[in-house]
């Protein structure tokens, strides 16, 4: 099989490239830090949310110093809690499920964007730096309501944020 | 006879079209440069309309057809 | 000029006049999906943007599953059929085994689509309980009418016996042949099959072991993320199944039109096997912001897919390469001159050249998809609808729109209504596809959300980089409607030439590639060892996800009811009214839903 010399230098240039893209990825994920969603928010039965201590009441925790969890449920057309609010300068980790149908979770504007799907737990830390406002929409199609599904995340300066008194 | 052929002054119209205008979002998305729409979309007919304009008249374009160009097979 | 075109070459229908009755069947029933489809879409275009509201918010996702399921599954897969049979009829050069055989897949291909669409079309009648509204990717919990998944079924399998009549032509023909290279068409036409057939396992599986038997009522329960990773399974490599189409023709049918050759037989093949070993084991690339998959399994199918642009990025080269001979054969000279002979005035050069740059454009924003972790900035935003209208939506579709009119006056002995016409129709989609792609992307990079029928939120507004909303759902509006302005003047060009005056010599042979078949290794026509291959690799790629889904969430998941997809009734005050009013149209739903209005 003859190969022409400029179909060599081609091939040789895209694998250059492939490589290339592959290594971006890998960097972002270790050097960067870039966690993907994965597997370990865990299974739940989704039909029993009120009877599971983290989802019957959906609400957002303190944890540790500047470090805050979320427990959402997204359901057709809502988010709860909404607003979801938290002081500036921490690290959020959302907790995400759904009793019905897959929906989508977006903070907008950022890249805090994943799937919740029902019987399965999502897991996704962001770090929370500037006050400000965020909406949050479900971007994966979940019924006939589904353009009105929206929340809110309020990022309060740290000095105004109230603790609310039911972290202990 | 310099002119470039109907067909040519139309294909090239429209990819040029997308490219001049197409422009505007990479301006906007990578350097920051916010340009007025209005303004932009007028210089980008502006730009294309000329061209095709040149190009109809024979203003440029200066390669003669040859004429395998006429063949439409 | 007119002579010109004549080549004075009998044509297919001349040759195998059965034959052609089947692939003209099999491209009407295309273009009408298409045209369907683009009404359905021109209506989202500017419903989203606010620009004019014909239907309820709550009907613009009945509109859209009718929209995706159109383009996507009838449009693009009737044309392969239609395009496929011609592909091996012309290379093999002998007819069908049974020309019964082959009306009897297209026919259940025909009485499949026509099942999902009533589902789907029924979301419109609240009178029936009959609906679909689940879109093109059918996700549960969200349930459609058992006529819809029974209707994908009967699809597929209309598409798997299509494939069977190919390899039995493969079959007489090796029989007959037994020396011979299997020809670079009919090569094309086997390996997508048996990608085709490994791809459906998946979706094969999460219909009817899963889907259909659920929406029946026999089991109330499913496992949301099993059944949505078997539709990825599938719902990857299917997109290069509409792409393979157009691939063949940009390596066998493009290279003919621009006035050269093939630049490499060899390397066409070697592309096709990589399609056949790579499309399959990368579907979890959808998936990259799931809960329930490890890391690992996205980082391997990421890798898979960066992979895999390899045999886009060799076709990019050989489809350059063989229309640059063309030009330098009609004279062309110059770094670049040689462009200025090409023949731009051809309808079918031009739309598929136009349709190769727009896929090199959105190859690019897929390989943004791909990265992993930029995939949260894009995830399910209209981004990810901007880059596959510039891949099936333009790469695909107007490939096939440009091929047709090369390859319909071979197929009715009748001349193209008009040339002119057919040259502004592609040019027209390329614009407006440049519009409307190009506001996709940037809005969705903005985060404004795809399938969403009002995406105008009470709580918060979009903050662009540049511009505003305002202008890109503007452009995007104006994009959709310049698009189905060009499919309206395709659909009537094809239709209108049946007006045309019966000619004779009007076919088209394709030249030969310049390094012929006798260059490329024995090996590659082993299509047996290249199906091994392929079957591992998705075994590897997919047995242990899986086996992490059922482990972790059972076959049928516990705790998860259905949620079926039903428009609720308009409200007892209505419904007086309506049985007065239209008893009708109740008897009607009554025969088409089987239930009592």
């Amino acid at each position: 099989m003859n190969i022409h010399n400029y179909e060599k230098l081609w091939l040789v240039l895209a694998m250059v490239m492939i490589i290339g893209f592959i290594s971006t990825v890998v960097y972002g994920a270790t050097a960067v830090g870039i966690e993907m969603v994965n597997d370990e928010g865990g299974t739940i039965d989704s039909t029993a949310l009120e009877e599971d201590d983290r989802f019957a009441e959906p609400r957002v925790e303190r944890v540790g110093d500047n470090e805050y969890e979320a427990y959402v449920v997204a359901r057709q057309f809502i988010f709860e809690p909404d607003p979801i609010e938290i002081p500036a300068n921490s690290t959020l980790t959302f907790y995400v499920t759904s009793p019905d149908v897959i929906h989508g979770f977006e903070v907008v504007g950022t890249n805090a964007n994943a799937m919740v799907i029902p019987g399965e737990v999502t897991e996704l830390t962001v770090e929370l730096n500037e006050p400000g406002e965020y909406g949050i929409l479900c971007n994966e199609y979940c019924g006939g309501g589904h353009h009105t599904m929206e929340g809110k995340l309020i990022v309060q300066p740290e000095d105004e944020f109230e603790q609310g008194g039911n972290d202990e | 006879m310099n002119r470039t052929s109907k067909a040519g002054i139309l294909v090239g119209s429209g990819m040029l079209f997308v490219i001049v205008w197409e422009i505007r979002s990479a301006l906007g998305l990578l350097v920051g440069i916010d340009t007025n729409p209005q303004l932009y979309m007028l210089l980008t007919l502006a730009i294309v309309g000329l061209t095709a304009f040149a190009l109809a008249i024979g203003l440029i374009g200066v390669t003669p057809e040859t004429p395998a160009d006429e063949d439409t097979s | 000029m007119s002579e010109q075109l004549e080549s004075g070459a009998p044509t297919f229908l001349d040759d195998y006049p059965k034959e052609a009755a089947v692939v003209k069947a099999a491209l009407w029933s295309s273009f009408i999906a298409l045209a369907l489809g683009a009404v359905f879409g021109v209506i989202q275009a500017l419903h989203r943007t606010n620009i004019l509201r014909l239907i309820d918010s709550t009907d613009y996702y009945t509109v859209l599953t009718a929209h995706g399921v159109l383009m996507v599954v009838s449009f693009t897969i009737f044309f392969l059929v239609g395009l496929f049979t011609w592909a091996t009829v012309r290379s093999f050069d002998r007819g069908v085994e049974s020309i019964r055989y082959t009306w009897t897949w297209y026919g259940l291909m025909v009485a499949g689509t026509l099942m999902a669409v009533v589902a789907i079309l029924g979301g419109f009648v609240p009178q029936t309980d009959i609906s679909a509204d689940v879109l093109f990717t059918f996700y549960a919990p969200m349930q459609a009418h058992p006529l819809f998944y029974g209707g994908l079924t009967i699809f597929v399998i209309g598409t798997w016996l299509a494939g069977a009549d190919w390899f039995w032509s493969w079959r007489a023909w090796k029989a007959e042949n037994p020396d011979e290279r299997i020809p670079l068409q009919a090569f094309m036409v086997l390996t997508t099959m048996l990608m085709w057939y490994i791809a459906t396992i998946g979706i094969a599986i999460a219909v009817v072991v899963f889907l259909l038997p659920w929406s029946l009522g026999i089991f109330d329960q499913i496992n949301p993320l099993l059944t949505r990773t078997l539709f990825w399974f599938w719902g990857h490599p299917v997109v290069y199944f509409w792409l393979m189409p157009a691939y063949l023709l940009w390596y066998t049918v493009l290279p003919t039109i621009s006035g050269g050759r093939l630049f490499s037989d060899p390397l066409a093949r070697g592309v096709f096997v990589l399609f056949l070993l790579l499309s399959t084991p990368v579907g979890i690339h959808h998936q990259y912001v799931d809960p329930g998959i490890a890391e690992g399994f996205k980082v391997i199918a990421m890798t898979n897919t960066m992979f895999l642009l390899l045999p886009s990025l060799l076709t990019a080269f050989t489809v350059v390469a063989s229309v640059e001979h063309g030009a330098r054969q009609r004279g062309g000279t110059g770094l670049f001159g040689w462009l200025r002979a090409l023949p731009w005035r051809d309808p079918a050069f031009t739309g598929m050249m136009l349709a190769g740059l727009m896929f090199a454009a959105g190859g690019f924003s897929g390989m943004i998809n791909a990265g992993m972790n930029i995939n949260y900035l894009i995830h399910n935003t209209i981004w990810v609808p901007g880059h596959f209208h510039l891949t099936v939506g333009t790469a695909v579709a107007l490939t096939f729109m440009a091929a047709t009119y090369w390859l319909w006056p071979q197929l009715t002995n009748r001349r193209l209504f008009s040339r002119p016409i057919a040259l502004a129709q592609v040019v027209i989609w390329f614009v407006g596809m440049g519009l409307m792609s190009n506001a996709m992307h940037v809005m969705g990079l903005f985060g404004v959300p795809r399938r969403t029928a009002e995406p105008q939120y009470e709580g918060f507004e979009f903050v662009t980089s540049f511009g505003s909303i305002t202008e890109l759902r503007l452009q995007l509006a104006i994009g959709g409607t310049l698009l189905f302005i060009s499919t309206v003047l395709f659909v009537s060009n094809i239709a209108l030439s049946a007006g045309a005056p019966k000619l004779s010599g009007l076919g088209k042979p394709l030249s030969e590639p310049l390094s012929g078949a006798h260059d490329s290794p024995e090996i590659l026509d082993n299509l047996k060892l290249w199906f091994g291959i392929a079957f591992v690799l998705v075994v590897l790629a997919y047995s242990l996800p899986l086996a992490s889904i059922i482990s972790r969430g059972g076959v049928l998941g516990p705790g998860v009811d259905p949620v079926p997809m039903i428009i609720e009734p308009l409200g007892a005050t209505l419904e007086p009214l309506v049985a007065s009013l239209q008893p009708l149209l109740g008897r009607l739903a009554a025969v088409v839903g089987g239930v009592g209005a």
